[in-house]
């Protein structure tokens, strides 16, 4: 019977193959009896018809010979694969980020830039595809996580007494105003000093230039907490408590760096840094060297209480944890 | 009571699907205590009145053969070569004990359905 047979081929190429032979001749020999055992009167085409329609597609028949299901990533592995794709996504974006902005300091066309993205996708495509295929080989071979085969409650872990979630879009803006501070510096690095967009005009600034590498530091450790706690998901004591530290030394940092700057500005005859505001205008129209330093000292003085905002805030929910402890 | 609604068409589905996998476990057992192939034990048990089909039945079979509780071999005497299958010594102690928590399980149900059909009874 043609329609039979080609029912149990469709059958046994969606079979495992080592139980193909074996599956397909009970199937073959049950549906035969079973044709047999049809209402006679009916043609053997319609009965057989029926039959098949009975059983089902034959997707669907060969399906439930896989007692575990038939996953690329099965449940006991998701949460995991899950967790691990967050991190791979996050890690990547920051790093192809970083490497983009700086590439496009030394070429900034358009052809660059369409390189720059074209890099980002292929390079996330492939990372994301590896973690699947090695999770896939996971599943193959029916790797069960620790969690899944044995599970102790005291396992558990402690209640967070704060337990707030993380907001993911301010650490995502957080890690890319730090880029982008990335490249202001990296830029000023190379030329050491400011100039316009335009590339005119040339602004030294003897402080940042000493204290470049302290600005990286506290830049990078920022970019480092926001990937952990985007990582974890939740604020916990330890991440708290880094914040604090990060922001404290963002604190002592513009402080330190506005005093470097008053103390050249004083050798140069500029005042302090509410005179020096006066300043701005006529220097801007002289174009004067020392409108690096002038509006650099302006930028600082804005941005103080701003980072010192943040360290409040960040103190206050360090002590606010502390205390439900 | 007649269903008309779709959505709770499909819930009953599938509940009703969940309430017979559990059932049929059951029933295949509890006739491979002599040999039978395939197709005979789907005719024996729809002559008691619970049909299923053989895209059901053959992969419970070999789920219960990989589990310990039945075991298997081909027959090719007859018209046809058919696998027989029969319980073996774990699949008897394994049937005896399900039939026992069949029972509870049932006098519980009648025991929780006479308690749903008089709301009041045990409360003051």
């Amino acid at each position: 019977m043609e329609l039979i047979e080609r029912y149990l081929q469709a059958i046994g190429r969606a079979l495992p193959p080592t139980q193909r032979g074996d599956i397909l001749s009970e199937l073959r020999s049950s549906l035969y009896d079973a044709l047999d055992g049809a209402d006679q009167e009916t043609g053997v085409e319609a009965r057989a018809v029926a039959l098949i329609k009975q059983m089902g597609p034959p997707q669907q028949v060969a399906a439930a010979y896989y007692p575990a299901g038939q996953y690329l990533i099965g449940p006991a592995l998701y949460p995991i694969f899950r967790m691990v794709i967050g991190i791979v996504f996050t890690v990547v974006i920051a790093l192809q980020l970083l490497g983009v902005s700086m590439a496009l300091l030394f070429d900034s066309s358009t052809a660059a830039l369409v390189d720059s993205t074209y890099d980002v996708i292929t390079s996330l495509t492939m990372a994301l595809g590896l973690v699947v295929l090695i999770f896939w080989a996971l599943q193959r071979l029916e790797v069960q996580p620790e969690a899944a085969t044995t599970f102790n409650p005291y396992d558990l872990p402690a209640l967070e007494a704060d337990g707030e979630a993380v907001s993911r879009g301010n650490h995502i803006f957080s890690i890319l105003v730090n880029v982008v501070l990335f490249v202001i510096l990296a830029r000023f690095a190379q030329q050491g000093g400011f100039t316009w967009i335009d590339g005119s005009g040339f602004f030294e600034n003897v402080v940042i230039s000493r204290y470049l590498p302290l600005i990286v530091l506290a830049s990078l450790a920022e970019i480092v907490l926001d990937i952990v706690l985007m990582w974890q998901g939740r604020w916990q004591l330890a991440t708290r408590f880094a914040n604090v530290l990060v922001n404290v030394g963002s604190v002592v940092l513009v402080i330190f760096l506005l005093w470097q700057h008053d103390l050249w500005l004083a050798t140069q005859g500029i005042g302090g840094i509410l005179t020096g505001f006066g300043d701005i205008p006529t220097l801007l129209r002289t174009q004067s060297p020392l409108l690096g330093m002038v509006v650099i000292r302006a930028i600082l003085v804005f941005s103080l209480p701003v980072v010192a905002v943040e360290a409040i805030t960040a103190l206050y929910h360090y002590w606010r944890l502390l205390r439900s402890r | 009571m007649i269903i008309d609604d779709q959505s709770q068409a499909d819930a009953y589905d599938k509940i009703s699907q969940e309430l017979r996998r559990g059932v049929l476990i059951l029933a295949a057992l509890s006739q491979l205590q002599v040999e039978t192939h395939g197709y005979a034990l789907i005719s024996t048990l729809a002559e008691h009145g619970l049909v299923i089909d053989q895209g059901t039945l053959y992969p419970l079979l070999r789920r219960l053969e990989s589990q310990g509780l039945l075991q298997s071999q081909w027959n090719t005497a007859g018209a046809r070569p058919r696998r027989y299958y029969v319980l073996t010594p774990s699949g008897v102690t394994v049937l005896q004990t399900l039939q026992q928590d069949w029972q509870r399980l049932t006098a519980v149900m009648q025991r929780l359905f006479a308690n749903q059909e008089e709301p009041n009874h045990g409360v003051d």
